[in-house]
């Protein structure tokens, strides 16, 4: 961070005062190079996140109304829920967190943003992928693994995308500045080589080398658990460290925790997809290792959470403030919920009962939306006007996206993992019969749709927020748009 | 940390170390798993059987039946699959080793279906109950697949395929409903389905060796 230059010795007084402004000035031109690049990222991700939002109300809708748009073989459950999911994966989730990839990059490793092209070419090829892939399962090309659904000819399209992004961010980085490398970086570095991997390995293993029988649901739950935990996890992580900071104004509390969390997370993460596959057809090391691993993650998260507590202590007020606080906290406390839930419901007493049921859509939709999505969100209501050179328009609007993101998303959550719970423990008893445990999950799956309905509530009021910064009607630039009048110079 | 190669060592090593234990070493030791083979009665298990299985299971994938049926069972410790009568035994890596696409699923909307083919073998039942599932298992909330059916008229006698629908279901006379090639093939795999013959690592409990 950028704080170095005000600890010069007090001879060099003047020169300070003048060593700051140029870092203003220098952080301005680094936000202006990133313009164009970073809001195209966002505005594509907007894009698919409302596209998201309709698949996922349709697919919700049918789980208690299993008729609703029956006819039509494109929207039968079966492909709308994939479409559905990824939509929010790769068209919401995946661009909005390279947007802010980048920008925290040009940022942290203090240079401009050059070669945009590479960035631009990147997205539209990704878009095209993700179009391409979503077109595909919805006229029946899926591969048929969960979250890997993309027919081929998309991942190829997908996997060029990604590299144009990758080349242009290890020039990034090794362009960088002199100096400490901060911790948001290393989450940063890691993912950006995480993906490649993992994308790759998953698909090349599936449908190149076409592995036998049960290794595909290895690779699929190995694949799966990383992609959240590891890849959105790492850019999620980097968000919160920077924003936390940034916004408070207080530096992180213990670096020495933050690179605990951060070996341990690297360490522990890549392990945890094959619990899920406890009591399955596999041989009964490999959710064993996958338990294990998900034990060990309570020092990742008691690391991460100490020093987050530490880090706000004080500055708790700000969550009234600063809508880029109130989302990364949400975000943040999500993360360190979803980790525990992961690690109770890696037990194989707790396993053999949440298995096959709608907990683990809990457990998804705890880590992609409630953790990732809502940090994207705080990060891009910090990051957007200092690319547009505006504030946002209405405070009021984003009051209205947090708490109908903040309640809806936590209803359905508390409803999946609630029925996840009901329903298993009545399946798990064989004096029920499996059809009144399918009846037993009907108002559940209602409520769901209710939530779904706040959720797109939500997501209207953010997009047309977003829409007029980008169309330039927000306030002049200066005074932050802030959810309340704050003392001190505003953020 | 000084200097950040260090960091990167770091970064690729945990990944690889991850990757290599839960994706290689699995792929060493079930990767390439072969039938069994009972040299005294010449009896093999699984069976490649091919054909219109594998393009049923291909509409099985493109429909995504799995996000709501699992196709694993697990074993007494594990759960009540086995009480519920889902299959005899639990399933293991070899069960699998034909499968092109392995659906072992991870959500039961609907029941299991490991073993579907052995324990409903009627197929005028699955098109019955992919028509309308509603009409055979009142309060499911499987969606209808009508769109893999074709209603057409009667040219002189009913078709042998035609589907015995009831109630208002029943298309008017005169006229006869017949599952298409992909409602053909998918219950074509749906028949093929049977995991129930005894492994060595999976022998089949006692009394299910009685009922056989």
């Amino acid at each position: 961070m950028s704080v170095a230059v005000t600890t010069k010795p007090a001879p060099l007084e003047a020169a300070t005062v003048s060593l700051a402004e140029i870092d203003q000035v220098d952080r301005a031109l680094i936000d202006a190079s990133a313009s164009g690049p970073v809001l195209f990222f966002y505005t594509t991700a907007i894009t698919w996140l409302l596209a998201s939002t309709v698949f996922g109300l349709i697919a919700s809708i049918k789980l208690h109304q299993p008729e609703f748009l029956g006819g039509w073989s494109f929207l039968t459950y079966g492909r709308i829920r994939p479409a559905y999911v990824d939509t929010l994966v790769y068209g919401w989730a995946c661009p909005a967190g390279m947007g802010t990839l980048i920008w925290l990059m040009v940022r942290l490793c203090r240079v401009s943003l050059r070669r945009p092209a590479l960035l631009v070419f990147g997205n539209i090829f990704w878009n095209i992928g993700v179009t391409a892939g979503i077109v595909g399962i919805l006229i029946g090309q899926s591969q048929g693994h969960e979250l890997l659904e993309f027919p081929s000819y998309a991942v190829a399209i997908l996997f060029i995308a990604y590299s144009l992004m990758a080349v242009w961010g290890v020039a990034v980085f090794q362009s960088r500045r002199p100096g400490h490398v901060y911790i948001s970086l290393w989450y940063l570095v890691g993912a950006l080589f995480w993906f490649p991997w993992l994308y790759g390995t998953a698909n090349l293993m599936l449908s190149v080398l076409h592995v036998r029988g049960v290794m595909q649901a290895i690779v699929t739950c190995w694949f799966g658990a990383n992609l959240i935990g590891l890849w959105m996890g790492a850019i999620g992580l980097a968000s919160i460290y920077y924003f936390i900071p940034k916004v408070t104004g207080r530096p992180v509390a213990s670096y020495h925790l933050a690179t605990i969390g951060f070996w341990t997370f690297a360490l522990f993460y890549p392990w945890l997809g094959s619990a899920r596959l406890a009591g399955g057809p596999v041989p009964v090391w490999i959710p064993t290792l996958g338990i294990a691993a998900s034990i060990m993650t309570i020092v990742t998260l008691a690391t991460i959470t100490v020093n987050f507590a530490m880090t706000m202590r004080g500055s708790y007020n700000m969550v009234y403030h600063s809508p880029t606080i109130r989302f990364t906290f949400y975000g943040a406390v999500a993360f360190i919920v979803s980790g525990i839930i992961g690690i109770i419901g890696s037990f194989r007493s707790v396993g053999r009962i949440t298995q096959f049921t709608m907990f683990s859509s809990g457990e998804l939709h705890l880590g992609v939306y409630a953790f990732f999505s809502m940090t994207m969100f705080g990060a891009i209501y910090y990051i957007a006007p200092r690319l547009v050179g505006c504030e946002w328009l209405s405070a009021s609007m984003i009051r209205m996206h947090f708490w109908a993101s903040a309640y809806g998303i936590g209803l359905m959550i508390i409803l999946l993992l609630i029925s996840g719970l009901a329903q298993g423990a009545s399946m798990d008893n064989i004096a029920q019969p499996f059809t009144s445990v399918i009846d037993m999950g009907q108002p559940y799956m209602r409520g769901n749709t209710i939530a779904w309905v706040v959720l797109a509530v939500g997501h209207a009021f953010f997009t047309v927020n977003f829409l007029l910064m980008i169309l330039r009607f927000g306030k002049p630039a200066g005074q932050a748009t802030l959810f309340a009048p704050m003392e001190g110079d505003g953020h | 940390m000084k200097t950040f190669p260090a960091v990167f060592a770091g970064i690729f090593a945990t990944f690889a170390i991850g990757w290599a234990g839960a994706v290689m070493i699995p792929q060493f030791q079930v990767g390439s798993l072969e039938p069994q083979v009972d040299e005294d009665l010449g009896d093999v298990y699984p069976v490649n059987i091919g054909g219109i299985a594998d393009q049923g299971r291909q509409v099985y994938k493109s429909e995504g039946c799995f996000y709501c049926h699992s196709q694993q069972v697990r074993g007494q410790y594990d759960g009540t699959d086995i009480e519920r009568g889902w299959g005899a035994r639990r399933t293991v890596a070899r069960d699998y080793i034909y499968d092109t696409t392995t659906f072992l699923g991870s959500m039961r909307n609907g029941p299991d279906l490991a073993n579907i083919g052995e324990r409903s073998k009627v197929a005028d039942w699955h098109y019955r109950h992919l028509y309308d599932p509603r009409s055979v298992t009142p309060g499911s909330i499987m969606p209808p697949f009508r769109f893999l059916f074709i209603k057409r008229k009667i040219q002189g006698q009913r078709s042998v395929d035609a589907v015995n629908l009831q109630g208002p279901d029943a298309p008017e006379p005169g006229y006869e409903i017949v599952p298409n090639a992909d409602a053909k093939a998918l219950v074509g795999y749906l028949l093929s389905l049977d995991r129930s013959h005894a492994l060595k690592e999976a022998p089949l409990p006692p009394e299910a060796k009685k009922a056989k």
